[in-house]
């Protein structure tokens, strides 16, 4: 299936933000793997060494998982973001279905799933 | 990052549940229309607001009284609600911030006849462009900010009704098919620091329709500019109540207290902070009542009244304190505009300048990232340039502060941050 603009714009958006929310938190070695199949695009970052609490994980964890905001998705993916804050976490959140937040003695794996054919 | 705090887990009170919650002001208000007029004085009051030119700035309780003004504003509220349940549109600080915002502009320019053509160009945005209709949602209710075009164009175009009629609607639809992609991309213009982004755009669009139809000698007709103040007493009472409400409920959801309300000072509320969403509707709804009460005391602080234009200031802080604004971040704009006011030329207690404080918090972002004095600048200057942008779009666009926080924003913004090279958060 063919990626429209939108679908182009909202993935940049968000991995333009998890990569800056990454090396906010000291990430020095980053990997980004990106699948587009008919029915999902699939992100999935995973880091060397990155020092967060189970307060961020928990909070990372919820706001990934805010749920899809449809409301959100188109309108806002062209906001610039710099500099990752909780606010930016939960934008993301809106813009995707899922996200699975595995984090095991420093090594954190994310993968953000969003998927087409909703309705 | 600062530690987030998320305030509830009663899940009733998340989702399409909330619904509820926006329905207990319009029916407070329909109700209370029947106490203060009688069933003949708010069918006519409703004629005469729906044939009013609705511009800058008409005030509907002025024109037809505060019972039809009630009405409208509860008519106005239902049919949003309704679009939003049918759209199946969950429950955000955006939607809470732009049913807010049509509440408050169905006090001074948006009535049942003049919302619908852009919901209808809406529509064709939506099956044009192959989206759903939810995901254009915000603009298309935020954009019915440019409704008073459409009154201008079916009643006061010189026209026949049979033609300025059908002419009015045509332009509505043009607005809402062309609104959701320019209000998406003008975000780019402030970063995100004017909360009222839709209203900058809606005013941009107005501001070049008005100058071509001004290059082809069509004038806009002018507003009575008459307010009534003489309900200064009751709207209070209500609002204060329904402010109470909202306060007490969120008070409840967060666990019966006011436990970390204070978290809620850490997010500067730049585009898009939503705070049902970081930290709950328990702090959102408290911090919704607090900000609602904090306005009704700015305006008599300033020598103001509660007509129906400040009262759409009013609701669009309460509404925006879903969505960005916090009495840290609101309260420096507040005081920029206050001092501008005792400094300038213009009554300080007129209604132009009282709104000019309320919608003049779009801005409140500034204060959040920058600090208090940039937020008084930012406050000061606002009040100034919104003065002069009204002619721009000769009032067809309600969201006149919309339009002066952009341009506000888009040039101290750039000053702000040079003088914060070393931070990287703004």
């Amino acid at each position: 299936m063919k990626l429209t603009n939108g679908d182009i714009s909202k993935t940049s958006k968000v991995a333009n933000v998890m990569m800056n929310y990454l090396l906010q938190n000291g990430a020095n070695d980053i990997s980004m793997n990106l699948r587009h199949t008919d029915t999902l695009m699939s992100m999935i970052f995973k880091t060397d060494y990155i020092q967060l609490s189970p307060e961020d994980i928990s909070c990372l964890e919820r706001l990934l998982n805010v749920g899809y905001r449809e409301e959100y998705d188109d309108y806002y993916s062209d906001i610039p973001t710099e500099v990752v804050n909780w606010s930016d976490l939960a934008l993301v959140g809106s813009m995707i279905d899922e996200g699975f937040v595995n984090y095991d003695e420093g090594l954190l794996k994310l993968d953000l799933r969003y998927y087409y054919d909703k309705y | 990052m600062d530690k987030l705090y998320i305030s509830e887990k009663k899940s009733i009170y998340q989702g399409i549940g909330d619904l509820h919650l926006l329905l207990v002001l319009p029916v407070m208000l329909f109700l209370l229309a029947f106490i203060v007029g009688t069933p003949k004085e708010i069918w006519q009051g409703l004629i005469k607001i729906v044939l009013s030119p609705a511009v800058l700035i008409t005030d509907f309780i002025s024109i037809g009284g505060l019972g039809a003004t009630f009405i409208n504003v509860a008519l106005i509220s239902f049919i949003n609600i309704y679009i939003l349940k049918k759209t199946k549109t969950h429950i955000n600080g955006g939607v809470i911030a732009a049913f807010f915002t049509i509440m408050g502009f169905a006090f001074f320019g948006e009535n049942i006849f003049n919302i619908w053509a852009i919901y209808l160009g809406g529509v064709l945005h939506a099956r044009y462009h192959h989206v759903h209709y939810r995901s254009i949602i915000l603009s298309l209710m935020m954009g019915t900010g440019l409704s008073p075009f459409i009154s201008i164009v079916a009643f006061y175009f010189e026209l026949p009704l049979l033609i300025s009629f059908p002419l009015s609607y045509l332009v509505g639809i043009a607005i809402g098919f062309v609104l959701p992609t320019i209000a998406s991309s003008l975000l780019r213009a402030h970063d995100g620091y004017n909360l009222y982004n839709v209203g900058f755009s809606g005013s941009i669009l107005a501001l070049i329709a008005v100058s071509i139809l001004r290059a082809f000698n069509i004038n806009i007709v002018e507003a009575s500019n008459n307010v009534a103040n003489q309900y200064d007493g009751i709207l209070l009472l209500v609002f204060a109540i329904f402010f109470i409400f909202l306060l007490l409920l969120g008070l409840y959801i967060n666990y019966n207290s006011g436990n970390k309300y204070s978290s809620i000072f850490a997010f500067p509320g730049r585009l898009v902070t939503d705070f049902t969403m970081l930290v709950g509707f328990g702090i959102t709804y408290i911090n919704m009542g607090l900000m609602g009460l904090i306005s009704l005391v700015y305006v008599h602080l300033v020598g103001g009244r509660l007509n129906g234009p400040v009262m759409g200031g009013v609701l669009a802080v309460v509404g925006f304190s879903a969505f960005g604004k916090q009495p840290k971040n609101t309260i420096p704009i507040f005081i920029g505009v206050a001092l501008a006011n005792l400094l300038n030329i213009w009554d300080h207690d007129a209604t132009t300048q009282v709104m000019a404080g309320l919608f003049g918090t779009t801005l409140a972002p500034i204060a959040g990232a920058f600090g208090i004095l940039p937020g008084i600048i930012a406050g000061f200057v606002h009040s100034a340039v919104v003065m002069n942008v009204g002619y721009l779009h000769a009032g067809v666009a309600l969201h006149n502060n919309g339009l002066a926080g952009g341009l506000v924003a888009a040039v101290l913004v750039p000053i702000f941050r040079s003088f914060n090279k070393d931070r990287r958060d703004i």
